[in-house]
C-alpha cells in the first residue's frame, strides 16, 4: 500500500473506508476527490497493511474492529517509532486515543473539516459539532465550531471515544500533549450523586433571558483533571462561562460537570485542554462531551440556592451576606458558585430580590466580582448599604449601574479601582459622580460636594504628635483644674495673650447665652474704635496672662470634640489651633456650652520644654448640632487627646537606619553624621526631616561643617 | 499695670528705675508692633476675603470653557483667575482647610479653584504680634478671625480661621492658614464586620 503522506489523501482513504452509505454512494465526492477507485478497494489495501504492522499499544475500546485498526494504522505514520511505548504519547501534539473512532480531521490544507463516521457516531456529532459538509449540514446547539489551529505538519486530531479511562500521570510525563475530547455515546448515570437530591430539573422557559442560566441544554459535558485540585475550580471559574453542577472525586481524578459552557470548551480548545494551576505546573484536562443528559442528574438548583440565600440573610437589619459566596459550606458541597460570573451573580441576585423582601442592605465582598451590571436589579429598591470590598472592580465605570439605587453608604476599599486615585478627594469625587446620593465611602462621611471631608486633625509632622499630646493634655487639665494659676508656667515670659467673643446670630439673649465675661475682654478689632483700648486688651507677660484666665469661670472641656491642627512646625516653633466645645461649671443649674477657638504658638525652651508665646481664644455658644453631638462621653478627667494617632509606629532596625541616613545624606549633601542626627530629631520621618532640613537651610542655621566630606570618620 | 515687671527675655533682673527709660523704649516697641499687627491684620484681611470671595472665579468678556459636570455640580463658566490666591501665600505656605493640609502655593491655588465659591462675613478679628525670638529679624504676626461663610447657596455656617502673616520683602505673606468650620466631626463608622 502506498503510505499516504498527503493528508488529503489520508482523509480521503478513511471517507471512503467509513462505513456511511451516503458517504459511500456520494459519487460526487468521489468525483471531488478525484479517485477512481472504490471503498472497498481502499478497505481492502489498507487492511492488509494494517495487518504487517503492529499497531501502537493504545487503549481501544468500543468500537468496530477494523475501524480503530485502520486509526492505528492511518496514525502511526505520523509517530516516530521510538514512542511506540506503553501508553506514551507521541512527542507531536496531537493525541492518540482510541476507541470509536469518530474523529475531526482539521487539515492545514483544507479549512474544511471531514467527518469519519459510521451510523453510530453520526448520530451522536449531529447533537454536538457543528460544521459543514457540502451537502450535509449539522447544526449542533451551543456548541460553536471547533477551529482548532493547527500546527503544521501535524494534525491536531479530536478523538471521540467512550473511553474515560485516562491516567494523567503518564500523559503529563510525555511532554507536551493536549486533552481529549470525548463523546459518550450512551447516557450515564452519576454513580452515587451527592446526599440524596431528588428533585425535578426546573422547567424551561421558552424564552430565556440573556444572562439567565437555565437548563436548557440537555447535555452536560464532563470535565476531568488529573488529581484533586480545589483551586482548579477556582481558576476555571474566571473568565469562562461554566455553570458546573456536580463535583465529585472519582478516584483519582477529580470531574464536574457542566453546562452552557461553549465559550470555555472553545477557549480550552484554543489551549489544548491545558489549564495553569497557581502553582503554574500545568493541568490536563479531559473533556466528555454529551456526559449525560442533564435530566439524568436529579439536583434542584434552584432549592438550594434559596435554602442559602435563607440562610444568609438578617431579618432584623434585613441584610444579605453573600460574601464568600462560593466557599459557603452548604452550598460548595453541591456546587460551585462564584459570583464573580456575571451570569452567576445576576441569578442569584434576582433570586434573592425575588424571595427576600426589601433588602436594606448587601455584602458582595471577598468574590472576586469585576463586573457589578447585576446590581442594577435593585434600581429604585430599598437597598442602601453596599459592600464591595476585596473585590476585583477594576473600572470606576462599574458604579453606573448603581446609579438608579439610592445608596447611602458605599464600601469600595481593596479593589484595583482604588489604587487609581492618588487623592481621596478624586476617589470620592468619581464615586459621587456616579452615585449621588452616597453619603459615606468606606465608612467615612463624605463631605458636600466640591469640600473635602471634614478631618479630625491635621500636622504638617505626623510623627510630633507625641508633643502635642501632651500640651494638650497638660494645658487643658490644668485649665479645668481648680488651681488655673497652676499654668503660670506655661507660659513664656513674654506671651502675648487675647481673647474674643461673639454671639451667633438668631441665638436667644437668654441668660445661657450671654458671653458677659467674655465680651468685656474681647479684644475684637473690628469693634474696637481706637487702638489704645485694643492694647490694652491685650494681655503681656505671665502674671496679667494668669490674671486674665483666672477671672474667666472655671470649665470643663470635652477632649472629643477637638480638632487639632498644627499647620506649622519648626525644630524651635509650632503653632497648634484647637476648636472644640466646653462647659461652663456655673453654680447654677444650666451648664451653657461654648464653643471655642485656640490658637497658640509654642516656642521650645529646652529639651523636651515648651511655653507658650501666643495665645489666642475666640469664644461663642455652641451651636445647636455640637450641643447635641458632644459630651457624650463621661468624662472625669482629661485622657490623653485619642484622636491624635501616631504614624512613626514602626521600630526601625540599624540598618534600615544607615541606609535611610544615606540617602538623606545624598539628598542634602550633609555628612553622615548631621544627616543622622536630622533624621532622629524628626523621628525617622524622612518627609519631616527633609521638610526641617529645608528650612534651616533657608534660615542659613545650619553649620558649614554639615557638609563637610569626612564621611568615614563619622559613620556610626 | 505691673508692666514694670516684664523682663527682657534673657534679663533676669528687674530694670532699675535708671533703665525706665530703656523699659519705655521697649513697651513703646512693642506697642508699635502690636499697633502695626492689628493695622496689619485689619489690612490683610480685607483684601484676602475679598479675593476669596470675589475674585476666585471671575467672568471674562468672552466666555470660554462652558463646561456642565454631569451632576451639574457647579456650571463653570470660566477657568477662574489663575494666580489670585497663590499670591497671599508663601511658597512654602501650608493650607489646612477643615483638616485638609495642602502644602505650597500651586497645590493651595489648584485648592482654591477646587473649592466652591464662597462669600464670607467677618464678626472678629484678633491680631498679635509674635516675638522676635521666635522668627528672627522677620516680621511676624499672627491673626484670628470668625464669621460666617455661605458656599455656593448652602447655609450659613460659623467658622474660625487663623494666619500666621509673615513679611517677606515688602509684602505679607501667609505662613499657615487654618480654617475650620464651626461643626462636630462625624467619627467613622465600623463596618459591622470589623466589630
Amino acid at each position: 500500500m502506498r503510505m499516504h503522506t498527503v493528508l488529503k489523501g489520508l482523509v480521503l482513504r478513511f471517507n471512503l473506508f467509513s462505513c456511511a452509505e451516503d458517504l459511500r454512494q456520494s459519487g460526487r465526492r468521489r468525483d471531488e476527490l478525484n479517485s477512481s477507485r472504490t471503498a472497498r478497494a481502499d478497505e481492502v489495501e489498507i487492511l492488509e497493511w494494517v495487518a504487517h504492522r503492529p499497531p501502537p499499544s493504545l487503549c481501544i475500546r468500543h468500537c468496530p474492529e477494523s475501524l480503530s485498526l485502520l486509526m492505528n494504522a492511518a496514525l502511526s505514520p505520523l509517530l516516530p517509532q521510538d514512542t511506540a511505548d506503553q501508553g506514551t504519547s507521541s512527542s507531536l501534539s496531537s493525541e492518540v486515543r482510541l476507541a470509536g473512532a469518530v474523529s475531526l480531521f482539521f487539515s492545514p490544507i483544507q479549512t474544511t473539516s471531514w467527518l469519519i463516521h459510521n451510523e453510530y457516531w453520526n448520530r451522536v456529532l449531529s447533537r454536538l459539532v457543528n460544521c459543514q459538509l457540502e451537502t450535509q449540514h449539522y447544526s449542533i446547539p451551543d456548541l460553536k465550531v471547533i477551529t482548532v489551529k493547527v500546527e503544521a505538519p501535524f494534525l491536531r486530531m479530536i478523538l471521540f471515544s467512550a473511553d474515560k479511562e485516562i491516567d494523567p500521570e503518564t500523559r503529563k510525563a510525555s511532554g507536551r500533549h493536549s486533552g481529549v475530547w470525548q463523546v459518550n455515546p450512551k447516557p450515564q448515570t452519576i454513580a452515587n450523586p451527592i446526599g440524596s437530591i431528588n428533585l425535578d430539573v426546573p422547567e424551561v422557559p421558552s424564552n430565556p433571558a440573556p444572562g439567565h442560566i437555565m437548563l436548557d441544554q440537555t447535555n452536560a459535558h464532563q470535565v476531568i483533571a488529573g488529581g484533586s485540585y480545589s483551586s482548579f475550580m477556582v481558576l476555571m471559574s474566571k473568565n469562562d462561562y461554566w455553570h458546573k453542577f456536580i463535583y465529585q472525586q472519582e478516584g483519582n481524578n477529580t470531574f464536574f460537570l457542566a453546562r452552557n459552557c461553549s465559550g470555555a470548551i472553545e477557549k480550552l480548545c484554543y489551549s489544548m485542554l491545558l489549564v495553569a494551576d497557581p502553582q503554574g505546573e500545568l493541568i490536563t484536562l479531559q473533556i466528555v462531551l454529551g456526559f449525560t443528559p442533564v435530566n439524568s442528574v436529579k439536583l434542584n438548583m434552584q432549592d438550594n440556592f434559596s435554602k442559602t440565600l435563607q440562610r444568609r440573610f438578617e431579618p432584623l437589619n434585613r441584610s444579605l451576606d453573600l460574601s464568600e459566596f462560593h466557599s459557603d459550606p452548604q452550598l460548595a458541597k453541591i456546587v460551585y458558585c462564584p459570583l464573580s460570573q456575571p451570569k452567576t451573580l445576576y441569578y442569584i441576585l434576582a433570586l434573592a430580590k425575588k424571595a427576600l423582601s426589601n433588602i436594606l442592605e448587601l455584602n458582595l465582598s471577598h468574590n472576586d466580582i469585576e463586573d457589578i451590571k447585576s446590581l442594577d436589579l435593585f434600581s429604585n429598591s430599598p437597598l442602601r448599604i453596599l459592600d464591595l470590598r476585596y473585590n476585583q472592580i477594576s473600572d470606576i465605570d462599574q458604579l453606573t449601574s448603581l446609579q438608579r439605587v439610592a445608596l447611602v453608604s458605599l464600601w469600595l476599599d481593596r479593589n484595583p479601582v482604588c489604587a487609581k486615585y492618588g487623592s481621596e478627594n478624586s476617589y470620592v469625587n468619581e464615586i459621587r459622580i456616579r452615585i449621588k446620593t452616597v453619603k459615606n465611602v468606606d465608612g467615612v462621611v463624605i463631605g458636600p460636594i466640591g469640600f473635602r471631608r471634614n478631618h479630625r486633625n491635621y500636622m504638617v509632622r505626623p510623627s510630633q504628635n507625641e508633643l502635642v499630646n501632651d500640651f494638650i493634655q497638660h494645658y487643658f487639665s490644668l485649665y479645668d483644674g481648680d488651681i488655673r494659676k497652676k499654668m503660670q508656667g506655661l507660659y513664656h515670659r513674654d506671651a502675648l495673650y487675647s481673647l474674643t467673643a461673639t454671639y451667633l446670630p438668631g441665638q436667644t439673649t437668654s441668660s445661657t447665652a450671654r458671653l458677659q465675661e467674655y465680651m468685656t475682654e474681647s479684644r475684637n478689632l473690628r469693634k474696637l474704635s481706637d487702638y489704645t483700648k485694643s492694647y490694652n486688651l491685650l494681655q503681656h507677660g505671665q502674671d496679667r496672662i494668669l490674671e486674665a484666665l483666672c477671672k474667666l469661670p472655671p470649665t470643663q472641656h470635652d477632649v472629643y470634640s477637638f480638632t487639632v491642627d498644627v499647620p506649622f512646625q519648626s525644630d524651635n516653633v509650632l503653632l497648634i489651633n484647637i476648636c472644640g466645645v466646653f462647659r461652663e461649671m456655673k453654680a447654677t443649674q444650666t451648664q451653657p456650652v461654648r464653643a471655642f477657638n485656640r490658637t497658640f504658638i509654642l516656642l521650645r525652651m529646652g529639651e523636651g520644654e515648651y511655653q507658650v508665646t501666643n495665645e489666642m481664644v475666640h469664644i461663642s455658644n455652641a451651636t445647636t448640632e455640637q450641643n447635641t453631638k458632644t459630651f457624650l462621653h463621661p468624662l472625669t478627667s482629661i485622657p490623653s487627646v485619642p484622636t491624635i494617632a501616631s504614624t512613626a509606629d514602626r521600630v526601625l532596625t540599624e540598618s534600615e537606619k544607615a541606609q535611610m541616613t544615606q540617602m538623606f545624606s545624598q539628598i542634602t549633601e550633609m555628612n553622615y553624621q548631621w544627616s543622622r542626627k536630622c533624621l532622629a530629631e524628626a523621628y525617622w520621618d524622612v518627609k519631616d526631616g527633609l521638610i526641617t532640613f529645608v528650612e534651616l537651610y533657608k534660615l542659613r542655621r545650619i553649620p558649614p561643617e554639615a557638609f563637610s566630606k569626612d564621611e568615614d570618620s563619622n559613620k556610626s | 499695670m505691673s508692666s514694670l515687671e516684664i523682663l527682657v527675655p534673657g534679663a533676669k533682673q528687674k530694670l532699675t528705675a535708671s533703665g525706665t527709660s530703656n523699659l519705655f523704649n521697649l513697651l513703646k516697641d512693642l506697642k508699635a508692633k502690636v499697633d502695626q499687627a492689628c493695622r496689619t491684620a485689619e489690612e490683610f484681611t480685607k483684601l484676602y476675603y475679598e479675593s476669596v470671595d470675589r475674585k476666585r472665579h471671575t467672568v471674562p468678556f468672552v466666555v470660554r470653557n462652558y463646561d456642565i459636570q454631569h451632576d451639574n455640580r457647579h456650571i463653570s463658566t470660566s477657568p477662574p483667575d489663575k494666580q489670585l490666591m497663590s499670591r497671599y501665600y508663601l511658597d512654602t505656605g501650608v493650607l489646612v482647610w477643615n483638616g485638609n493640609g495642602t502644602i505650597g502655593k500651586e497645590m493651595i491655588q489648584k485648592f482654591f479653584e477646587e473649592l466652591p465659591s464662597s462669600e464670607h462675613v467677618i464678626g472678629s478679628l484678633d491680631s498679635q504680634p509674635v516675638l522676635d525670638s521666635i522668627v528672627s529679624s522677620q516680621l511676624t504676626c499672627v491673626i484670628q478671625v470668625s464669621g460666617f461663610v455661605r458656599f455656593q447657596d448652602n447655609v450659613s455656617k460659623p467658622f474660625q480661621q487663623s494666619f500666621m502673616i509673615t513679611a517677606e520683602g515688602d509684602k505679607w505673606k501667609i505662613a499657615c492658614d487654618n480654617f475650620r468650620l464651626q461643626e462636630s466631626v462625624e467619627e467613622s463608622k465600623k463596618h459591622s464586620s470589623e466589630v
